[in-house]
This record gives structure tokens, C-alpha cells and sequence, in this order.
């Protein structure tokens, strides 16, 4: 990342490494690199927002979005795998568990779903559930270290309701019932993307 | 232990005498040319990465957290053997699924690899959860210096038994 991250901010430390790699806002990160604090917070906090929804809105009009030719797949993680909401394949999760794992994958699943997942941070630091629940939805299918990261994102953000901060891999159990209590529930989630394009314009190196 | 011999573990789901243990990068063809070249690739770019932040090029430190990130997560960015400082990662590597699987102790020298922890630590990378992981990493497949020095086969329910040797 661009900016130094210490061990205690690790809101901060999911934004930056969202905002500069996921490949609709990458751009954007180094332009606010670049300006500092010359620059709308909010203005910026709505670019970001309409970038991640382009990625996890299986709606989203895709004649607007702008495609990074430096992506190793152009294809998006909800159209791959042919879901339109997150909920129904959260409320049934067995048969999901673990379905990207790396005997499935191809090089276009695993960039797809790494995006998605810089997407899902930067709508749940947004404050958008949707975002979270695809978070979800990527956990339950993902490899290891793809559950490890969003069970650790998903505590934080959901003040310790689901997910886990412990420093072990989270049985199947528990997988299947942070995905189901993702769908079932909805937690109030920490967000505020302006207060975190502030900090991270602040901490750049000058 | 020798001066410079390290033990790290691997948690993997299925094993067999002799068998070929590979980084991920090189396991398939994930549509990025030759598997060899795109593994070769890779670890280019990381060790060099690696040296430019030695040298304290502040990019190349940027670039690394990154791209360990990034190897971390996608199975065709790691020319890496993943392996783990922690017998109890491994084991949950092992048991993901809640399935029997095995755990395998691997000894050789600690300069061949990579080892991300010590890395982030060195040049204060942000490490995210898979940081707690501790993994070492072997460049492209599981050989000399490296050796296999035991293999248990575990199940969730406790239990284990040792396979190797």
C-alpha cells in the first residue's frame, strides 16, 4: 500500500489495500495519493460507491463500467457463478461450502472473486449489507485463506456478531453459521467511507 | 538443529509416498501460458520486490504488501509450496471441512524460502488475518534442500496416526 498501516488500524488497513487493488478504484486511489486533501470527500465516497456496486449489482447497467484492460478477467464473480442475490445460496450454504476451492478454480474464478472480495470491503466500510453478504457468500465458497480474511473483516465490521479475530481456521460449522446468520440477520455494520478516504489522504507520506 | 535448518508444516488433503507437492502457480495451466514460465515469473517478481525493499525502495515495499496479499489469495498468483511455521495451521489446513486429512513435517534450509511473516514484520506490511497463518513459502514444488521428515494422517474427531516414515 501507499500509505503505512499500523498494526491497530485495521479498518484502515482493508480500505487501502481495497482502494488501490481493486481495479475500478485503483485509479482513483492514486489521484487521491496524488492530491492529498484537496479533494471531496464526498464526491470521492460516491465514485467508490458506484464502482463496487458495478462489481456485486448483478443489475448494475455494465454498459456504464469502465473495464480495467490490466484485469486478468474481465467477467465479474456474481455473473461466474450465476447468482443474482446472495441470500438464498447463504440460507442453504452446505452446498456451496467451499465450492471455489483451488481444484475448481481457473485463473479467471480466483481474479473475479479477489476483486469481488475488494468490492465487498469497500461496500461494507460503506455501510451496505448487500456488500456484506456477498462477503458472505465468498467466504462460504472460497479456499482457506479467503475464509480466514472475511471471517476476520466480518467481526470487525459486524462489532464481533459473526465472524471470527482468533488466529485459527474456522471449522465448516462455523462457516455455515456465519453464512446463514449473515442472511438471516441484519447487523448494524461500522461504516463511514468519507471518515476513511480522509484518513487514508491524511496518512499519505509527504 | 543445524544452523540454518528450519521445521515448517503442511496441511494438505491427501498424500502418497513420493508424491509431488507443487506451488500452486504450477499445479495447472490457469490460462497464463506455460505453468513453469508464469511460476518463474512470479517468483521473479517477488524476490525481486524483495531486494528492492532491502535496498529501501519505498515501491517496492508498496508493491510487496501487495503482492503477498494478492499470493495469499489467489491460488495462481503463489509460486509457493505453502507451508507453516504453526504445527496447528497446518493441522487446520489438514481438517478443513471437518475431513481426515495430513500433516506433514518438512525440514531444510531457511534461506531457500520465503517466509511472509517475517517479512511483513521486517518492513511493516499490513498482513490481514491470513498474517496469523505463518506461512513459509517454497519456491515452486516440496525438493531438496527440503525433505519430508514425517506424515501424520489426522481425522477431526482427534485422532492421529503416523504414516511416514
Amino acid at each position: 500500500m501507499r500509505i503505512p498501516i499500523s498494526r491497530s488500524e485495521d479498518q484502515l488497513g482493508y480500505f487501502a489495500w481495497a482502494f488501490e487493488n481493486f481495479h475500478l478504484t485503483g485509479l482513483l486511489a492514486e489521484d487521491v495519493y496524488r492530491s492529498g486533501l484537496r479533494i471531496s470527500l464526498e464526491r470521492v465516497a460516491a465514485q467508490i460507491a458506484d464502482r463496487y456496486q458495478s462489481e456485486l449489482y448483478p443489475d448494475y447497467p455494465l454498459g456504464n463500467r469502465f473495464v480495467d484492460p490490466r484485469l486478468d478477467s474481465q467477467e465479474r464473480y456474481v455473473d461466474i457463478i450465476g447468482l443474482n442475490r446472495p441470500s438464498p445460496s447463504l440460507l442453504r450454504p452446505e452446498s456451496s461450502y467451499s465450492a471455489d476451492q483451488d481444484e475448481n478454480s481457473s485463473a479467471a474464478l480466483d481474479s473475479a472473486a479477489y476483486q469481488a472480495m475488494l468490492a465487498g470491503f469497500l461496500g461494507a466500510l460503506n455501510g451496505d449489507y448487500f456488500a456484506l453478504e456477498w462477503l458472505s457468500v465468498l467466504m462460504l465458497r472460497g479456499p482457506i485463506n479467503r475464509q480466514v480474511t472475511i471471517s476476520r473483516f466480518l467481526f470487525l465490521s459486524t462489532y464481533g456478531r459473526i465472524g471470527s479475530r482468533e488466529a485459527s481456521i474456522p471449522t465448516r460449522r462455523e462457516v455455515l453459521r456465519w453464512a446463514v446468520l449473515s442472511a438471516n440477520q441484519r447487523y448494524d455494520i461500522d461504516g463511514g467511507l468519507p471518515e476513511l478516504i480522509r484518513r487514508y489522504a491524511s496518512a499519505v507520506p509527504t | 538443529m543445524a544452523a540454518g535448518e528450519l521445521t515448517v508444516y503442511r496441511g494438505q488433503k491427501s498424500w502418497a509416498p513420493g508424491m509431488d507437492i507443487t506451488a500452486s502457480a504450477l499445479r495447472k495451466n490457469y490460462g497464463r501460458g506455460n505453468p513453469r514460465e508464469w511460476t518463474e515469473f512470479l517468483l521473479t517478481m517477488i524476490l525481486d520486490l524483495i531486494d528492492g525493499a532491502e535496498r529501501g525502495d519505498v515501491d517496492s515495499r508498496n508493491q510487496l504488501e501487495n503482492q503477498l496479499l494478492f499470493s495469499q489469495q489467489a491460488a495462481y498468483q503463489n509460486p509457493f509450496v505453502s507451508c507453516s511455521r504453526s504445527r496447528a495451521v497446518a493441522l487446520g489446513f489438514a481438517l478443513h471441512g471437518d475431513t481426515p486429512g495430513y500433516v506433514l513435517t518438512v525440514v531444510g534450509d531457511h534461506s531457500v524460502g520465503v517466509d511472509f511473516q517475517a517479512l511483513r514484520q521486517r518492513f511493516g506490511l499490513f498482513g490481514d488475518a491470513v498474517d496469523h497463518l505463518e506461512e513459509y513459502g517454497l519456491p515452486r514444488r516440496l525438493e531438496q534442500p527440503f525433505i519430508v521428515t514425517c506424515v501424520d494422517r489426522v481425522d477431526p474427531v482427534g485422532s492421529f496416526a503416523k504414516v511416514f516414515p
